[in-house]
């Protein structure tokens, strides 16, 4: 069996960290072998897709597996996130495999009345 | 019995079970468990040279060290957490240091390794060390 028919098969949860401010959801994904083209990240309401395309490294023809601990595939995750979020104000940065997605949530428009005693 | 270790905990079944499911083109994947290690190697190369590959998303290249020694490549990377005490909800990123000792097949030639990191993936290219020549020894006539 080929080795690539077995990459290709394989969709992996990429680790993460979520870090919450007062008006910013931060996501932290490692994306090892990814760059900024491959990665999609899509919000539809309240569910946040992040899925990404890690590119196959090239080797000399004459080169053959040694040795294997980690295999290469692409990425997916998709969160249910409780706060409204602006789809508009969505920072995503990708650095050395790993990408940072700062999500802004929409501040309640309902305004608070102050009651006057009389 | 088709095990051929003793399954001390979980991780070590879901290992043997990888084995089997990967000949049936399938494996278990859960979140966090891409590799079971920490800095997972990769090698491929022919007799002559090999290209080690080392994942490891989100390091700073000074806290890479590689050294060399025979046949072994020792490599040893810190991963700092960048964003500091913020109040989180999910940890899944691993920091820390790790080091890893790497043996080939061949002793490698020090003066001929190149390393690279690129998009979160270290690669580290190494030469064999060509053998000196035998020397030839003439018997002098007494």
């Amino acid at each position: 069996m080929s080795t690539d028919i077995k990459d290709e098969a394989m969709i992996f949860v990429p680790d993460t960290d979520v870090y919450e401010e007062e008006d910013v959801i931060t996501l932290v994904v490692d994306l090892p072998g990814v760059d900024e083209e491959s990665v999609d990240v899509q919000l539809d309401k309240n569910q946040l897709q992040i899925s990404a395309k890690a590119e196959k490294p090239q080797f000399k023809d004459d080169y053959k597996i040694q040795h294997t601990e980690y295999y290469t595939g692409d990425f997916k995750r998709t969160w249910a996130i409780k706060e409204s979020l602006d789809p508009e104000k969505i920072d995503a940065q990708i650095k050395d495999g790993v990408l940072t997605l700062k999500l802004h949530k929409i501040k309640s428009s309902a305004k608070k009345i102050q009651v006057r005693s009389a | 019995m088709f095990f051929t270790k003793d399954l001390r905990n979980v991780h070590d079944l879901q290992e043997e079970m990888n084995k089997i499911f990967d000949h049936l083109n399938f494996r278990f994947v859960q979140p966090g468990t891409r590799g079971q290690k920490n800095l997972p190697v990769n090698i491929q190369g022919n007799h002559e040279e090999a290209t080690i590959s080392i994942e490891v998303p989100g390091v700073n290249t000074e806290d890479i060290d590689i050294s060399i020694e025979g046949n072994i490549v020792h490599v040893s990377v810190t991963r700092h957490d960048k964003e500091g005490e913020k109040k989180y909800y999910l940890k899944e990123r691993r920091t820390g240091s790790w080091k890893r000792s790497i043996q080939l097949g061949f002793d490698v030639n020090e003066e001929k390794v190149d390393a690279s990191y690129q998009k979160g993936i270290l690669y580290i290219h190494v030469s064999k060390q060509q053998q000196s020549a035998p020397k030839k020894i003439t018997v002098k006539k007494a």
